[in-house]
């Protein structure tokens, strides 16, 4: 499998703890990445529309009756979880190589 | 909320409308709505500084999407639906032209004709500019996509 982009890696990682709305998924991207990254509202629900189709996201009628009912809930499918696990295990290995040369985070050098 | 936010709002709802129809009909609500509330925040948090921070980025973010989702839904429809307006413009320009019926100095009927003329010519070099600017950028961009879509 190809690496997944930036954008879909992030909208994957922040409906990973849960379903969450739109707003919701963009707050977490910027909470997640320390302010360094903010997906505008088109990225993000293009980024939702191709997930979608792949069936990695789905939406959710969980929370119609909550606060906001014109809201809508995004959740990761079973499928969607795998290739975010995929993802995440490739990136471990290209941090373990990296690491076995000697490569390490420039805050954790001594 | 202060007016100009209110109406900054009102111009991104209005923008949301350039999006391709299919994408609009899924999105454009939520696009807004989270814009609002994106835009409430920023107000609350960083006054002016953080509302044109966020207006430049999703003005940005905007840009690019709309144009990628017509890339998506079929540039070439846009191409052609820009290049026939253009044609009929300088069509119905030239079937309707009083020729040489433009006489010095102006009367207050030559200033009317002179000014429809003006924003006829206006309004096909936009329209041009659209048309190229599509085309020259699609072409650069299939250059670029890979053979395999990235995900």
């Amino acid at each position: 499998m190809a690496p997944l982009t930036p954008a879909v890696l992030h909208v994957l990682l922040a409906l990973a703890p849960g379903e969450r709305h739109g707003y919701g998924i963009l707050k977490d991207v910027l909470d997640q990445t320390g302010g360094e990254v903010r997906l505008g509202p088109g990225t993000l629900y293009g980024t939702l529309q191709r997930l979608m189709a792949l069936d990695w996201v789905e939406e959710t009628a969980g929370r119609l009756a909550a606060a906001d009912e014109r809201r809508r809930y995004y959740r990761l499918t079973r499928l969607g979880r795998r290739s975010l696990e995929a993802e995440v295990e490739r990136m471990d290995a290209l941090v373990r190589t990296a690491r076995t040369l000697r490569i390490v985070p420039r805050g954790s050098r001594g | 909320m202060p007016r100009t936010l209110a109406a900054g709002v009102w111009i991104y709802q209005a923008a949301l409308h350039l999006y391709p129809p299919g994408f609009r009909r899924e999105f454009a609500g939520e696009m807004a709505r989270d814009f609002k509330e994106a835009t409430s925040d920023a107000w609350r948090a960083g006054r002016w500084h953080g509302v044109f921070a966020l207006w430049a980025h999703t003005g940005a973010d905007f840009a690019a999407t709309a144009l990628f989702q017509w890339l998506r839904s079929g540039l070439p429809g846009i191409a052609l639906g820009s290049a026939a307006f253009v044609l009929l413009s300088v069509g119905a320009t030239a079937q309707f032209l009083p020729r040489g019926s433009v006489s010095t100095p102006l009367t207050e009927a030559d200033r009317d004709l002179v000014t429809l003329l003006v924003m006829v010519l206006v309004v096909l070099m936009i329209v041009t500019a659209v048309l190229v600017f599509n085309l020259w950028f699609s072409r650069s961009l299939v250059r670029r996509l890979p053979t395999h879509r990235r995900f």
